[in-house]
């Protein structure tokens, strides 16, 4: 086809300005961590972020509607590739994330979130066109399926966090399409009910997370430490930051994991607080115009997928951000496009991708 | 208007890009409204929480930041010297290299062995596993005092060395090895059970502390004051920067009693003949220690660097035990010498004079027992100058049964037998001085009258130290005071200052009368300076020597008496020998007692001894001509 003056013209450019201010600050924040000798980790990630812009642009040229026909067959291999982790990845750690093919990593497990997002707004636009009306409580089951086995095989991997994504998704895109009432009281019975399945289900390191959540110093060397020292390094970055390069607790390996989950913790000590507010309001106005694009998109298949990855994110970087500041037990979460890491970066990016596809076809020629 | 836009836009032939029509669905605007305004409560309420940390308790984490990352090294410091009363150094401190590592950076078990192997130097794999383990906020000591060699080596190879760094300590150094090594005292590594007491509070563990002798009375005046230094660690304990640092103090220097002459020619008298045994020299007008020589003995430098498990238990098992003090743990009968007191006691209990003469026919019957005297054919005749000249047994047994054990023992006791004399109250031994009481108490039967006669020639239940009976010397000695020992003349600071200075302290007045006195030392006099005397290898032409030679007994008097009696019993069943002196008569200014173990023979024997020493030292100083001998009536 001819160059797609849409491209050019109506360019979802806040998206994209957004995502570089932010990617711009993770970048600056690596590049002040000590990084041991090894090549500067904020190369890589501008690497990555140059793979994941090209993934985004991809994404974001195709039709999300024609996209979406081939929904079930895209969460149909994510969910193999889940299945295949099972059995044949590794053991690392304690855990089973990642495949090894034709020499790259893959963690399938983080393509579940976008995969989730497309086959489920493809179903309930089957059922929209079907039936009229706001869903019914039949309706919810498929999607619910949908939900529930990719969250059972990520949580067995374990990798709890990231399957804690995906019933947030959901709920958030079925909140989106309407249902009726019994269909809350119903799904809201149904989330208690499983709380205490959840509790005992739990593996002893997780629960003792839960329990040194209330009380750090209880532990301060063990489960504690890490949302200990990651409070003291936010805390101690006061309002206006101890500056770049001068992070005591990221510099002199007090905090660890300051280039991936606690990449927070690494702004709220260099940056202080006016640096926080920063990454807010970006992350903020960015996810505000997500939700913009979702009310503006042609169908509510659109309006669907938008809805669906504003509220990943969000749940994302509030995760992180209740963990590193003690709010919320500590998890293995990364601050989406701003944690040091190809697999965050590249599905953020498709994501991404695929707001901006919803953007860019609201609008045809005439 | 949109419409007339468009209506243009087609008009002229342009394409014209199109909004479609979004969703008209009101529903949907609402809950995606509701949705963005629980995300805009989510960062509210995340921005209150970060708001909360680094401004309402911004100051506190800043302080618990510091704290992560700030860390208190100590410096050590200089342990004062311990001097002898010249200023000779006995106790000094020498630099020493120590190996040291920082536990994160060290490679494996087998690249760290084969890097040490090049210095010589081997760690068990377990001790490694367990100094990983430690942790790492401090560094691990690989090895202390590394040899000059190691030293070289190391310092031109350090790349092949990872995680491993030199780092310059003071090490004691006793220059004298084992001189008066136990007096001195030895450094070892602090103990748990000493970690927890409030007078090494402040300690780190490993800290070398002074064990025994002066090093521990007095640890706290000697170690000084540790300097500090504040760095900037990483979580692996390495240290960024420095920043502020507080010299060390070093510690006191302690000036002795000794005199290192004295003291060596001491051990150097019991090195000649391989005793087993020790010798003590006071001043008598002040209780000052001027010599306390042990044997066997050891060597305390092996100590200062930390002692392997293995060198420790050879030096705690040796049969002859030469970490023993004797001088003041070990207990002995003091035999012949105790007669002094016998004699003091008659004379100022009135149960005889000078001149009552008792005949001694070499045994004398008490009860159904026959107690034998040492000659056996006898002294003769003898008056208390003979009987103490010569050593008559006989004599002494008619004395002590007439005097009674109680009244002995009132006179032993003020000289100060069967209690600590208090110069090192946790270490001496407190020897014994029987009585009626004692025996009732201690073993529940009352007082022979037989056993007077043993103790009144120094044997049966009554044991002294040679510190003992050096003291009660010393007391007759000046006649009129019972002193504690001391050792330490006074503290200096490192450049010379006086801090404190000892005063002789007084255990008690005695209050004999002076003819008595005088006629006891008259009696000791003899021992030395009459032809019969059995001290007369204490002889002096120029020095009046008075003194008293002692058998101690270890097992009862057999068959075969005397020299060759003793040769057919094995070593450790022989008697001890004491011998004590003092010198001048008229204005004594030095005691001396000599205690042998197992020498098989009187102290007769090691009169020469205190001759040596006495001479040494009174010919030493400024001293008048002989003072005159006192003579025989």
């Amino acid at each position: 086809m001819a160059l797609d003056r849409r491209l050019m013209i109506k360019f979802d450019w806040e998206t994209l300005v957004f995502t570089l201010a932010i990617t711009a600050l993770s970048v600056l924040l690596l590049y002040s961590l000590p990084s041991a000798g090894r090549v500067g980790m904020h190369l890589k990630q501008l690497v990555w972020l140059g793979l994941g812009l090209l993934v985004m642009g991809i994404v974001s040229w195709i039709d999300y509607q024609r996209l979406s026909r081939y929904a079930y067959v895209l969460y149909g291999s994510v969910l193999a590739s889940l299945v295949a982790v099972l059995w044949f990845a590794p053991v690392i750690n304690g855990a089973q994330r990642w495949l090894d093919v034709a020499g790259f990593r893959i963690q399938p497990s983080e393509l579940a979130k976008p995969a989730l997002i497309l086959a489920v707004a493809q179903y309930c636009a089957q059922v929209r066109s079907r039936s009229d009306g706001p869903m019914a409580l039949r309706h919810i089951l498929v999607p619910l399926v949908l939900m529930a086995l990719p969250f059972a095989l990520i949580a067995k991997q374990p990798n709890l966090s990231t399957s804690m994504i995906l019933p947030m998704i959901l709920a958030a895109m079925l909140l989106a399409n309407g249902m009726r009432r019994q269909v809350w009281v119903t799904l809201g019975c149904l989330a208690l009910g499983a709380l205490p399945v959840l509790w005992f289900g739990l593996q002893d390191y997780q629960r003792l997370r839960l329990l040194t959540l209330f009380q750090p110093q209880t532990d301060l060397l063990g489960a504690g430490y890490h949302s200990w020292q990651s409070k003291i390094a936010i805390g101690s970055g006061g309002l206006w930051g101890k500056g770049l390069f001068a992070g005591t607790q990221s510099q002199l390996h007090f905090l660890p994991e300051t280039h991936t989950d606690f990449i927070f913790a690494v702004l709220g000590e260099e940056m202080g607080f006016w640096g926080v507010l920063l990454l807010f309001v970006l992350f903020a106005m960015l996810l505000l115009h997500g939700l913009v694009v979702a009310a503006q998109a042609r169908d509510h298949q659109g309006s669907l997928i938008a809805t669906g990855v504003v509220v990943m994110l969000a749940t994302q970087v509030f995760l992180n951000v209740g963990m590193t500041t003690g709010l919320i037990p500590v998890i293995g979460l990364p601050l989406p496009l701003m944690s040091y890491g190809g697999s965050s970066l590249i599905t953020t990016c498709i994501c991404l991708g695929l707001l901006m596809s919803v953007r860019r076809h609201c609008f045809i020629f005439s | 208007m949109r419409r007339s836009a468009r209506a243009l836009a087609q008009a002229a032939g342009r394409t014209y890009l199109q909004r479609l029509p979004p969703i008209n669905d009101e529903g949907l605007r609402r809950r995606l409204w509701s949705i963005g305004i629980l995300m805009m409560l989510g960062f509210a309420l995340l921005l209150a929480r970060t708001w909360q940390l680094q401004v309402i308790e911004g100051g506190q984490f800043l302080q618990l930041s510091e704290q992560n990352r700030l860390r208190d090294r100590q410096m050590k410091s200089l342990r004062g010297r311990i001097l002898d009363r010249h200023g000779r150094i006995l106790a000094d401190n020498r630099p020493a290299y120590a190996l040291l590592a920082m536990a994160d950076d060290l490679p494996n078990a087998d690249v760290l062995q084969a890097s040490l192997r090049q210095l010589d130097i081997a760690i068990e794999p377990a001790t490694l596993k367990s100094l990983r383990d430690k942790g790492t906020f401090q560094p691990i000591s690989i090895q202390q005092d590394v040899h000059r060699d190691q030293v070289a080596y190391f310092a031109e190879h350090w790349m092949d060395f990872p995680g491993l760094y030199l780092d310059v300590e003071p090490l004691r150094l006793y220059p004298y090895k084992s001189l008066a090594a136990h007096l001195l005292g030895y450094l070892g590594q602090i103990r748990e059970s000493q970690l927890e007491q409030d007078d090494y509070r402040g300690y780190p563990p490993g800290t070398m502390v002074g064990q025994s002798g002066l090093e521990r009375v007095y640890e706290n005046r000697l170690r000084g004051a540790p300097g500090l230094r504040r760095v900037e660690v990483d979580t692996y304990g390495r240290e960024t920067q420095q920043l502020a640092t507080k010299p060390p103090q070093p510690g006191t220097n302690l000036v002795t009693t000794l005199d290192f002459d004295l003291q060596r020619m001491a051990e150097g008298l019991l090195d000649a003949g391989e005793h087993t045994g020790s010798i003590v020299v006071l001043d008598p007008r002040d209780g000052q220690i001027l010599a306390m020589a042990s044997r066997p003995a050891f060597d305390p430098n092996i100590f200062a660097s930390r002692l392997s498990a293995t060198a420790w238990n050879t030096l705690t098992t040796t049969p002859k035990h030469p970490l023993h003090n004797r001088a003041i743990q070990g207990q002995y009968p003091p035999g012949s010498v105790f007669k002094i007191i016998t004699a003091l006691a008659v004379l100022e209990e009135g149960v005889a004079t000078e001149r009552t003469q008792v005949c001694c026919t070499g045994h004398y019957t008490y009860g159904r027992r026959v107690y034998r005297d040492w000659k056996e054919t006898g002294h003769g005749c003898v008056t208390l100058y003979e009987a103490l000249a010569q050593s008559c047994d006989v004599y002494f047994y008619q004395m002590g049964q007439a005097l009674g054990i109680d009244r002995l023992a009132r006179y032993a006791k003020a000289f100060g037998l069967g209690e600590v004399t208090g110069f090192a109250p946790r270490r001496e031994a407190r020897g014994l001085m029987p009585s009626s009481q004692w025996k009732r108490q201690a073993r529940g039967e009352p007082w022979y009258g037989g056993e007077t006669l043993s103790v009144a020639i120094g044997q049966g239940f009554t044991s002294a130290t040679p510190l003992q009976v050096a003291n009660f010397i010393a007391a007759l000695a000046n006649g009129h005071t019972l002193y504690q020992p001391y050792a330490v003349l006074r503290q200096e600071s490192p450049a010379g200052t006086v801090l404190e200075v000892a005063k002789p302290t007084v255990i008690r007045q005695l209050d004999f009368q002076p003819q008595h006195l005088k006629a006891v030392v008259k009696g000791m006099w003899g021992v030395v300076n009459d032809p019969r005397g059995t001290g007369r290898r204490a002889q002096h032409p120029d020095i009046a020597i008075a003194g008293k030679t002692g058998t101690a007994q270890v097992v009862r008097i057999g068959k075969e008496r005397g020299a060759k009696g003793q040769a057919l019993l094995p070593e450790h069943q022989r008697d001890h020998a004491w011998f004590t002196a003092f010198a001048p008569v008229d204005n004594p200014r030095i005691v001396v007692v000599v205690m042998i173990e197992n020498a098989g023979q009187g102290g007769s024997r090691f009169a020469g001894f205190a001759k040596t020493l006495i001479e040494a030292y009174l010919h030493g100083q400024t001293t008048l001509p002989s003072d005159l001998a006192v003579q025989a009536d």
